[in-house]
């Protein structure tokens, strides 16, 4: 029971973090005026993605499989931020963005999926949270819960919306300009 | 097809938070993970062109 209510709040923190980091990109997209590449929104798909193995286990109890999902996101999360690193490997060739205490968001997101690749191991190695898999009945807790899913929810529909209005129906400008809208 | 991810990931998270079809939520998932690392793929190597 009580290894049971330590995972529920680790899953519960690695929500929160989706949020925030969500959160943080939409907040630099309007603050520094940049419209996201095709890789950053990916990324960012990336992120929410992982997001999704723990609400599964936040709604229907702890499952490896679940986490199992959760990885195959960070990882290609990873992938993709890691690609976009190697776009601006060679010195000189620049970055995308602005830099954010010294490193591009992208960086920043590698290191932020490395960090959920180890963080969900060590979670799947938590044995005692499969068998005791108890609901937890505080009312508030609950509404805690059910509050994160539908923000995680919003931001994703707020994604769609932002890719929308970036790429229309059609494939992503590599460096898409202020002016680029809706089907141009 | 960007915004068919995002979409599939919405719809995908609708339906394990307003219903209990937990199975139908992860199918939709999963595709939505292919068709990521499809279009992931077409912009890394510029082989295939998935547009809608």
């Amino acid at each position: 029971m009580k290894s049971n209510l330590i995972a529920f709040r680790l899953n519960l923190l690695e929500l929160i973090a989706v949020v925030m980091l969500i959160s943080m990109a939409i907040f630099f997209r309007f603050y520094y005026q940049e419209l996201p590449c095709p890789l950053c929104l990916l990324q960012r798909l990336g992120i929410l993605m992982t997001a999704f193995g723990f609400m599964l286990n936040l709604r229907y109890g702890f499952r490896s499989s679940h986490y199992g999902l959760s990885l195959l996101a960070a990882v290609f999360t990873a992938m993709v931020s890691g690609r976009q690193i190697l776009l601006h490997i060679i010195p000189g060739s620049g970055g995308y963005g602005q830099p954010f205490l010294g490193l591009h968001l992208y960086t920043w997101n590698f290191m932020v999926a490395s960090g959920f690749i180890i963080y969900i191991a060590i979670l799947l190695a938590i044995d005692r949270q499969y068998r005791n898999s108890v609901s937890i009945r505080s009312e508030v807790i609950q509404y805690i819960t059910y509050g994160i899913f539908y923000l995680l929810l919003l931001l994703t529909v707020l994604n769609v919306l932002s890719a929308f209005s970036i790429c229309g129906l059609k494939q992503c400008p590599d460096f898409p300009q202020p002016g680029n809208f809706l089907f141009k | 097809m960007m915004v068919l991810v995002f979409l599939l990931l919405a719809i995908a998270m609708g339906v394990i938070i307003g219903s209990s079809k937990r199975l139908w939520g992860i199918a939709i998932f999963l595709t939505d993970l292919i068709l990521a690392v499809l279009v992931f793929w077409s912009y890394a190597t510029d082989k295939i062109n998935i547009q809608l």
